[in-house]
Formats: C-alpha cells, structure tokens, sequence
C-alpha cells in the first residue's frame, strides 16, 4: 500500500468508520449541549477541528521526541492533558490579537475544549494506533471533520425537531440521545470499508 | 427538595437527585463506551471512585494553600496523577480488563465529575463532608454504569455478569452491544429517570 | 511577591510528589505488565505448536519481527510461530500464526487479544473455536481460499464474513515473510534455552 492510500484510509477511518462521537463516543458533551442551533454546532466543530490538529501535532512530537527517548512514558497522561490545557490558552490568545474575526466566531467554544474528550482521545489513539508523524496529523483532521459532520447533521434534525411532539420526558437529552442512537446505526454502514 | 444538612445529605444526593449520569447528564463519555458488560461498568465505576475519592482528599488538603491562578493546573495534575496510577495498576494487575477498557480509563482525567466535583464542591469544604460527597458521586455514577452494563449485556448476549441467564434459545440483540444501543438505552433510562422525578416530586407536594 | 513564590513552591511540590508516585508506580507496573505481555505471547505459541514440551525457542529476527522456533526436549524442530497482524473488519485483527517444520502446513492458528471486532458478528471468529481449528493441518504452499471462493479451503462464518475473510487474507499474506524469515535466518544464532 502506498503512503498516500495509507492517509486516505486514516482519513476515511477517523472520519466516517470509526467517528469519534457515534463510535468511540468521545466529545458527548458539546455534541449534546452545542447542538441546539446550526451556526453553534459549526462554530464548535471548527473548533474542535483546529485544535485537534493542533493537538495531534505537538502531541506525537513530545510523546515521540521527548516521553520516548527518555523513558519517560508513564508521564503520558499528565503531559498531554497539561499540553492540551496550555495549547488551547496560547491558541485562545492568539487568535484574540491576531486574526479577530475568527476569535469572534470560534472565541466562546475555545474554553469548552481543554474537557473535551475528544482531544485527549485523539492523543491517545494516536499512541494506541502507532501512527506516523503525517498519519497523526491526518487523523487530527479527519477526527475533527467526522466531529464537525457529526454535531452539524445533530443541529440539523433538532432545529426540527423543535415542532415536533416529543414525550416530555424525553426533551432534551433523552431525545438527543436516542437520535445518536439511530445516527449511529446509520454511520454503522461506512465500517467495512478499509478492511477490502 | 428537602433539605436537611450534615454530611449525610453531601453523600445522598450523589445517589439520586444530583446523580452525576441520570440528572447531570456528566461524563457521558465512559458511561457509553464500557457499558457493554457489566463487569467494564463496573470495573470503570471502581476506577472513577478510586480517582474521585484519592483526588477529594488532595485537593481538600491542600485547598488552603494553592493560589488562585493556579487553582485548576493544580487539580488537573492531581486527577491526572491518580488516573495514571489507577491505569498502570489496571493494566499489572488485570491486563485483559485494561485491554477492554482501552483508552477509557484514561480519558477519566477529562472526565467532566471529576474537574466539575473539585471546583464546584471540594475546593470550598473540609475533608470529611468532601469525603462523602466523593463517595456519594462516586457510588451514584458506578451504579448508573453497572445498570447499563446489565441491561445491555443481558440483551445482547443473554447474560449478566458473565452468567447466563437467558439461556441458549435467546436471540442476542446484537445492536445492544454496539453504539447505536448506548446510546438508545441511555436515552430511554434517562427519560425513565425524568418520570420518575416527576411522579417523586408530585408527590412531595401534596 | 509573596503570592508568587507560593504558587512556585505549590507547583513544585505537587510535581515532585507526582513525579515520585508515578515513578513508583511504574516501577512497580512495568516488568508485571512486560511480563503479562511475552506470558501471553508464549501461551499463543503453546497453542498454535501443539507439542508435549516446547523445551527449547530460537528467535530468529527479520526486518525488526521475531519468527519463534520452536524445539522439543529431544532438540527436534517443532515449527514455527509468527505474531501477524492486518486489518479486520473494525479494527486490526493479531494472529498467532503456527507453521510446521516443513513451511508447507499450518500447524494451527490462534487470535489474539485485543480483537476489536463486532461484538456477536465478527468476534465470532475468536468466540466459535471451530474457525481457528478447521485452519489446523492447511496446505499453504499456496494462498488458502475461504468461501464463496471455490474450491474453499475453510468455512466463513455466517454474520462474520468479512473478518473470516481478513484472517485468511493475514495468513495467506504473512506466509511468504514467515518462509522467507526462517530461509535467510536459519542457522545464524544456537537454539537458546528458554526460562
């Protein structure tokens, strides 16, 4: 297999077969509580997106720059939580003086995602799946685009589902849930497709 | 709500009415994923306890004396500590349990009760009334897990903590092990849980 | 000022106190963790080279993997076992594959955790034993053939199609290495005493 087909696969795998939120249930939070309205659910998968190739960026170099050659591997878990913590601060304040415009779209959501654990999944399966420094960096892509198609098709049905009769009892996230649930079912179809 | 003080009450209301899964709707992520079997729910529970607990009784220590600024740098290295050691003696002592868990014990130190216990409770009150207050969070998110588990194992393979209960004529659900069955089972339970806080409520007020 | 060197002197304790309770940690996790790992390697080889005693291993290695080779009490060769791994359905899928002394048969095959695959459908492949065992004595002077293909060597499983089909397609793939390994390896290191 070539190097290119080897990224299309990781692609296609942290976008559509393995989705962060519908199969490794990562990033539920946001993805229950910024679903309400479209332009939200996009703002925050952009986010989401931004950081996690951030994230997978740095995170491969100082796990396999620094924690490796070091031995110091058993400080996995506080270094990347630290290094996600300080990067979405330094992203937060540079976008503030830098490019304005974009701090006013995506600003509010930036504080959300040092807890959202989708990013430190994506860190962690990164080290679980071996990947190599460009493969890293395409699953960060891919894991914040499956995120964003994930969270923006949610928006979609409940900014309907505003008119429909939901069961009291359901209202919310019973009924967010439930429609993950089928959402799911659905994404279900696209495993099976690297493995040919 | 009554309301009736003493660390009694700092325990109770993890169980039921501030119950970290049902009514807070927090940490959803482990809550899905190792729901499977019971034993992963449980196994996870035993875990977030472990955390939570080790966690309340740093924190409530040494709340005095950490500044302000770095107030939330100071609990996260904390969490991410306890988390690590928990994970390390998972994967010693029980290699095929932390093989299942996979990256989800980990994930703990993202784990919204954990940070959301610290800032919100912890961090303002003396060790004992924090103890059980982590206790009882603690206990009320590991009992939500180990129904999951149940009555997604028992579905999906006919069994509940590993023995079978259904027996061999039972047509597995395979969907129940699965995400779509998660997320389902956690919906309906929710919504469950709603109607009988209403009807709990309703009554009280009569 | 003050305000300052506290913060400093907080950090500074918690990480040192950190640091010192993951180092004990580690030192107390790694070798048992290392250990469960060549404990679970070894029992896959048990399985899949069916001998009274597996007295003696040589390790032959080729392009950083390690082919086992595996001898009796008496010094007699009783195959060989190779850790393959390859994408399943979901996920990759790791197999202990056995080979007889002749690189010709399969002398068993065996997978190996953590499988991934769906549960009820695809972990069948590990959950219903016959799959492993019908691969036990396979001719693989060629690649197997797992139905629909005709004339089939193994059985798919129903509801598991695919992932039968990934375990064939790992073996048939990893052979050529396995042959290729033991050819170019043979001879260049003494059969050594395993603890």
């Amino acid at each position: 297999m070539g190097e290119i087909q080897k990224l299309v696969l990781v692609f296609i795998g942290a976008a559509l077969v393995n989705n962060f939120v519908l199969t490794y249930f990562l990033g539920i939070c946001p993805f229950i509580g910024v679903s309400r309205r479209l332009g939200d659910a996009l703002g925050m998968g952009l986010a989401v997106t931004f950081v996690m190739t951030l994230t997978a960026t740095v995170t491969w170099a100082i796990y396999y720059l620094i924690l490796i050659p070091l031995h110091l591997e058993f400080l996995e878990y506080v270094a990347f939580i630290l290094v996600i913590a300080s990067l979405v601060q330094i992203v937060e304040m540079f976008l503030r003086r830098s490019v304005p415009g974009l701090y006013r779209a995506l600003g509010i959501y930036l504080p959300l995602i040092t807890t959202n654990c989708a990013i430190l999944g994506l860190a962690l399966f990164m080290v679980l799946k071996n990947y190599t420094f460009p493969q890293a960096i395409v699953f960060g892509i891919g894991g914040g685009l499956g995120f964003t198609l994930a969270i923006l098709i949610m928006a979609g049905i409940r900014e309907e589902l505003e008119y429909a009769d939901v069961p009291e009892a359901l209202r919310g996230a019973g009924i967010t849930l439930i429609i993950a649930g089928l959402l799911a079912l659905a994404f279900m179809g696209f495993s099976g497709i690297i493995g040919g | 709500m009554k309301r009736n003080p003493g660390i009694i009450v700092d325990f109770t209301k993890g169980l039921w009415q501030d119950n970290p899964v049902f009514r807070q709707l927090l940490g959803m992520c482990p809550t899905l994923a190792v729901t499977g079997k019971a034993l992963q729910g449980l196994t996870m529970g035993l875990a977030v306890t472990f955390v939570l607990v080790s966690t309340g009784i740093v924190i409530s220590l040494i709340r005095k004396i950490v500044p302000r600024q770095v107030r939330i740098a100071t609990f996260t290295v904390t969490i991410a500590t306890f988390v690590t050691l928990a994970d390390r003696f998972l994967a010693a002592r029980f290699p095929a349990m932390s093989a299942a868990l996979g990256p989800y014990v980990p994930l703990i130190v993202v784990n919204c009760i954990i940070l959301g216990r610290q800032e919100a409770f912890t961090s303002k009150n003396p060790l004992l009334p924090s103890l059980f207050d982590a206790f009882g969070m603690s206990v009320g998110f590991t009992w939500a897990l180990v129904v999951l588990g149940c009555i997604r194992e028992l579905l999906a393979y006919g069994s509940i903590f590993g023995q079978s209960v259904l027996g061999t004529s039972f047509e597995p659900w395979v969907v129940m092990a699965l995400p779509p069955g998660a997320f389902i089972t956690l919906g309906l339970l929710i919504g469950l849980m709603n109607v009988i806080q209403k009807k709990k409520e309703a009554r009280g007020k009569e | 000022m003050k305000n300052n060197l506290q913060m400093i002197a907080v950090l500074t304790l918690l990480g040192v106190a950190s640091g010192g309770g993951l180092v004990f940690m580690a030192r107390y996790a790694e070798p048992l963790i290392a250990q469960h790992q060549e404990e679970s390697i070894k029992e896959a080889v048990r399985q899949v080279l069916p001998a009274f005693d597996l007295a003696r291993e040589k390790i032959i290695k080729a392009d950083g993997q390690k082919v086992y080779a595996e001898y009796d009490d008496q010094g007699n060769l009783v195959g060989y076992a190779f850790k393959a791994e390859g994408p399943g359905f979901q996920d990759k899928i790791f197999i202990m594959i056995g080979l007889a002394p002749d690189l010709e048969h399969l002398a068993g095959i065996k997978i190996m955790d953590p499988l991934k695959e769906t549960p009820g459908l695809g972990e069948k492949i590990k959950s219903e034993a016959w799959f492993q065992e019908q691969f036990r004595g396979k001719d693989v002077s060629r690649p197997l053939k797992i139905k629909p293909e005709r004339p089939a060597d193994v059985d798919a499983i129903t509801g598991a199609t695919i992932s039968s089909q990934a375990v064939t397609r790992i073996i048939n793939g990893n052979i050529p290495f396995i042959k290729e390994a033991v050819k170019r390896g043979s001879g260049s290191e003494a059969p050594e005493q395993s603890p």
